[in-house]
């Protein structure tokens, strides 16, 4: 209902105004003539001096060769830039070595892990245990 | 006391809303007709836009008074392209008359005389009657009294007929592209300054990015603790 009305008060606004924009158009029309009759002489006088109104303006020729030259930066910057190779690769789980001291900093024992048994790289082993602890103990006496 | 009410019969309230539905349709039938214009204008404009794209694009373009001068020189080129053919049958009209004066002698009253001829003559008399003493309303259809009348058998004549219609087409087409030139430089001076428009509030934003401000705003929980602060 809106859009009715609203189309209605356009047609009243535009049956008012028609007179004045039919002057506008009058006048317009008698200048358009002027700049048809201008373009005409300046179409003879390009034509002289070896240029042609049909044909793309000296602007408009820069214009698509600074888009071009900007394009083919683009490609060669593209074509510079390594492209990710992707590789095989293999995964190695790293087993953790555990180091154990004692409230002084005193090192007690060292797990080191084998590769090869997984069983022996869980438990430590006991005789190394001792042996480090030995080591440790003479190391404190000496200091 | 003198009754300045008006008495309306019938037939007269008929009439009176029968002319008030006319004159809604017809200003509906005028506002369509005025979108449609308006549509086929715009499309007409948006010449504007594709001739300039490129040049806006490679940064050819150093200001608003360049823009406009570079546009405005794009239309004038379109519209002598699109006013040449119209031109060339408003002249080869005026020629057609001028070669045959040149030959017959410098009279151009026969003219005059066959488009008054073409034309037809409608008598108005006893066609209606006036509602209420001022409003005419139309109760008959009017009689043709004068037809139009052609005389094939005369050169003159037939010159008058290439003259009036090659004139015709020729003013009604120019008109036509004088009115889209109009458009197209109308267009040129919105777009330039849409385009080269200061906006403070874009500026703002852009130089708040490049110091690396925190523009982002607080979480609600967060606003709720200012709030509370403050």
């Amino acid at each position: 209902m809106f859009d009715f009305l609203k189309t209605c008060g356009q047609g009243i606004l535009y049956l008012i105004l028609s007179p004045i924009l039919l002057i506008i158009v009058l006048v317009y029309t008698v200048y358009s003539l002027a700049v048809f009759l201008f373009m005409f002489f300046k179409r003879i006088f390009m034509f002289f001096s070896g240029e042609d109104m049909k044909d793309e303006m000296k602007i408009d020729k820069l214009a698509k060769l600074h888009i071009k030259q900007q394009d083919e930066e683009d490609e060669v910057k593209k074509a510079i830039q390594p492209s990710p190779v992707i590789e095989k690769t293999t995964t190695t789980l790293v087993q953790p070595i555990i180091i154990q001291t004692d409230q002084n900093g005193v090192l007690k024992s060292v797990q080191i892990p084998s590769s090869n048994n997984p069983s022996e790289n869980s438990l430590p082993n006991e005789s190394s245990l001792i042996e480090n602890k030995e080591e440790a103990k003479e190391e404190e006496d000496e200091l | 006391m003198i009754n300045l009410l008006l008495k309306l019969s019938e037939s007269d309230k008929r009439v009176l809303i029968a002319l008030c539905l006319v004159l809604i349709i017809l200003l509906v039938l005028i506002g369509y007709l005025v979108k449609l214009i308006k549509h086929i204008l715009s499309k007409k404009a948006d010449f504007v836009d594709n001739s300039m794209y490129d040049l806006l694009d490679a940064e050819v373009i150093l200001n608003k008074k360049h823009f406009r001068k570079v546009s405005w020189e794009k239309n004038r080129r379109k519209f002598y392209f699109s006013a040449r053919i119209p031109v060339f049958f408003i002249l080869l009209s005026m020629l057609t008359i001028f070669i045959y004066m040149c030959v017959v002698g410098f009279d151009l009253s026969f003219i005059g005389k066959y488009n008054k001829d073409l034309s037809f003559a409608l008598d108005w008399e006893n066609t209606g009657e006036l509602l209420l003493g001022f409003i005419p309303v139309l109760a008959r259809w009017p009689q043709v009294s004068k037809v139009p009348l052609f005389h094939f058998d005369k050169v003159d004549a037939w010159l008058t007929y290439i003259f009036d219609l090659g004139m015709i087409y020729g003013i009604i087409h120019f008109i036509l592209c004088s009115i889209v030139l109009l458009i197209r430089n109308i267009r040129t001076i919105k777009v330039s300054n849409e385009y080269y428009k200061k906006d403070l509030n874009a500026l703002k934003e852009a130089k708040l990015q490049a110091r690396g401000v925190h523009i982002k705003k607080p979480d609600e929980e967060l606003t709720k603790v200012i709030k509370e602060e403050t």
